[in-house]
């Protein structure tokens, strides 16, 4: 980590609701070229964090910045160089797949191959359909290929697989990996395990608007298992979900 | 600028995709203009005579007063200058003058009318014969009235003529606030406009080019619609005056700023749909009846009118009216302007002061 360049950087960020502390004094760096994640139960304030760096939010103190850019300061700079899936968002009903991103690459005002695009979240042949028909995890894939318009440093993705089934989580956890090796730095808001343990080079737990621990998803682990944790049923060679996907096989279901 | 086109070019790609828009924007007000204009209200009141009483006399008061005791007509005193005016625009069916020399013995009167209307012309007559004869206890052997005919040069619009500006009005209210109400709240809920946020545009530049786009929409639409009105109700748009089509293209601009803001202004005050569209009925529902889009306002008392008068809906309804008409000049037009300009800026700031993003 202390090679590499830092990207992003968060000091003492709180905000707060009337009665309600969401995000209470959270600190943590993220390097170029990581998958960074935050995890957390709902509610544990991931999401709240994500849209504070992503200029959504206002912090109510301490401060964050993206590639040396504060992000409550200057957010039109930082979201110009960022790109970000939402949770719960939609897109224009009645726009094609590829006059959406070919929309959101105006707001940015970069002019991208808006096919190439397509072709990398896997959706090129499904340019001349509308939101509404995709499924599931055909509506994540189009969320990251207008995420990716603007050729962002960072892009935030907040519960990318939340509601997929195993074949298009695998699937997505593919496009993200080819996303950060083609050099972007992720943040990614999950609350599977498995998912932080496949992907994330590093995770920061989060409970209560508090970073319980950051560290790689290895060490935390090893941590455990020093402390004397074990494991109280013998530890399978396999789990249910490998066994789903043997049975069911790898490849997508989506027309 | 790339952005406001590209945005209200995407809108109208959009727009022309949803059937239902289209339904209501063009096809409904079609229908309704189609109905009402060729089987009208008419048949459901009572034909109305103005009256002009040149005479003042006794007997003329006496002649009226028992003319107006008849269930089946309907009596309104007009003065000369107002009676053209009247029987162009419907609201009178014929006018009877009634000669200075009348009296019960020699009860001289002229009727003018329009050729489609000289059955109604007709039955004024015999009624009016039948008074007169009661009056003074006559058998009904001959005709007692002395009858000068007067028939019409102008060509008669009718209810089609009054119709068709009002229902344009109102395709202009209705497009302008429902349009944008039910397109910003779905983005709203949906998270469209949140995702937006995310991308460094500034947001408004998103809402300019909805606005954009509609306002183009909603001048298409009234061209539309008057352009069938004049084909297919026959209909004469101010007998091709160029005043008529100078203010049709400013007034239903205005009117689309107006209730394009007036519709950001529910959007904005309510969370979702279950708010927005009641709000928009109740805005749009009053007006539909006390604007004077399917009759006249001078039916309702004074103390009704200054209210009614004053509604948003009201102003464009009686520029495009006198527009399509008369072709009345422009600056003569600019009472209604001025109401219309006070709403837009009042619609404004409650939209800009409400509009909330999530």
């Amino acid at each position: 980590m202390s090679k590499v360049k830092e990207i992003i950087s968060v000091n003492n960020l709180v905000k707060k609701y009337d009665n309600f502390t969401a995000v209470n004094g959270i600190n943590f760096k993220v390097g170029q070229g990581e998958i960074f994640g935050l995890l957390g139960p709902n509610g544990a304030g991931k999401t709240t964090t994500v849209e504070i760096l992503e200029g959504l939010r206002s912090p109510t103190s301490g401060s964050a910045e993206i590639n040396g850019i504060d992000v409550a300061k200057n957010t039109k700079a930082v979201k110009k160089i960022i790109g970000v899936q939402l949770q719960e968002c939609s897109f224009f009903d009645k726009l094609n797949l590829f006059e959406i991103v070919e929309m959101f690459s105006v707001f940015y005002t970069s002019k991208p191959n808006v096919g190439e695009i397509l072709e990398k979240v896997g959706l090129l042949e499904k340019k001349k359909s509308y939101y509404k028909t995709l499924s599931g995890g055909q509506k994540q894939r189009l969320s990251i290929a207008v995420a990716l318009v603007n050729d962002p440093k960072v892009l935030f993705l907040d519960e990318p697989t939340t509601g997929l089934d195993p074949q298009a989580r695998r699937n997505m956890w593919e496009l993200i990996e080819n996303i950060r090796d083609s050099g972007k730095t992720i943040i990614i808001t999950t609350h599977y395990m498995e998912e932080a343990e496949k992907l994330c080079d590093r995770v920061a737990i989060i409970d209560s608007g508090e970073i319980v621990t950051i560290n790689s998803p290895n060490n935390l682990i090893r941590e455990l298992v020093d402390s004397g944790f074990k494991v109280e049923e013998k530890i399978q060679d396999a789990t249910l979900e490998d066994v789903f996907i043997n049975l069911t096989g790898k490849s997508l279901r989506e027309s | 600028m790339k952005i406001y086109l590209v945005i209200a070019k995407s809108t109208i790609k959009m727009y022309f995709r949803r059937t239902q828009s289209l339904f209501w924007t063009l096809f409904f007000p079609v229908v309704m203009m189609l109905g009402i204009g060729f089987f009208g209200f008419g048949q459901f009141t009572p034909p109305k005579l103005g009256v002009i009483d040149y005479s003042n006399s006794y007997d003329s008061e006496i002649f009226i007063n028992e003319l107006s005791k008849k269930e089946y007509v309907e009596i309104r005193m007009v003065s000369e200058t107002e009676t053209e005016k009247f029987i162009l625009e419907g609201k009178i069916d014929s006018a009877m003058r009634i000669s200075k020399d009348f009296s019960l013995e020699s009860p001289e009167v002229e009727i003018s009318y329009e050729n489609s209307k000289e059955k109604i012309a007709k039955e004024f007559y015999d009624l009016s014969d039948m008074v007169i004869s009661d009056l003074l206890n006559k058998e009904k052997k001959e005709k007692s009235i002395i009858l000068r005919e007067k028939k019409f040069e102008n060509e008669y619009q009718g209810y089609k003529g009054f119709l068709v500006p009002g229902i344009v009005a109102l395709s202009i209210m209705q497009s302008g606030i429902l349009g944008v109400v039910f397109t910003l709240i779905s983005y709203k809920t949906q998270g469209v406009l949140k995702r937006l946020q995310a991308t460094p545009i500034d947001p408004s530049h998103f809402l300019i080019g909805q606005m954009i786009s509609r306002l183009l929409i909603i001048v298409i639409q009234t061209f539309v619609l008057f352009i069938i009105g004049t084909l297919i109700l026959n209909i004469d748009i101010a007998l091709g005056s160029i005043f008529a089509w100078i203010n049709i293209i400013l007034f239903s601009i205005l009117g689309s700023v107006l209730f394009l803001f007036i519709g950001l202004a529910i959007s904005g005050a309510s969370p979702n749909e279950d708010y927005a569209a009641p709000i928009a009925n109740l805005i749009t529902f009053p007006m539909m009846f006390l604007s004077g889009v399917f009759f006249d306002t001078d039916v309702f008392p004074d103390w009704l009118s200054i209210i009614t008068n004053n509604l948003p809906l009201s102003p464009l309804v009686n520029a495009l009216r006198e527009s399509a008409l008369y072709g009345t000049n422009t600056l003569e037009l600019l009472p209604e302007l001025s109401i219309m300009i006070v709403w837009i800026f009042v619609a404004f700031i409650v939209g800009i002061k409400t509009f909330k993003w999530e």
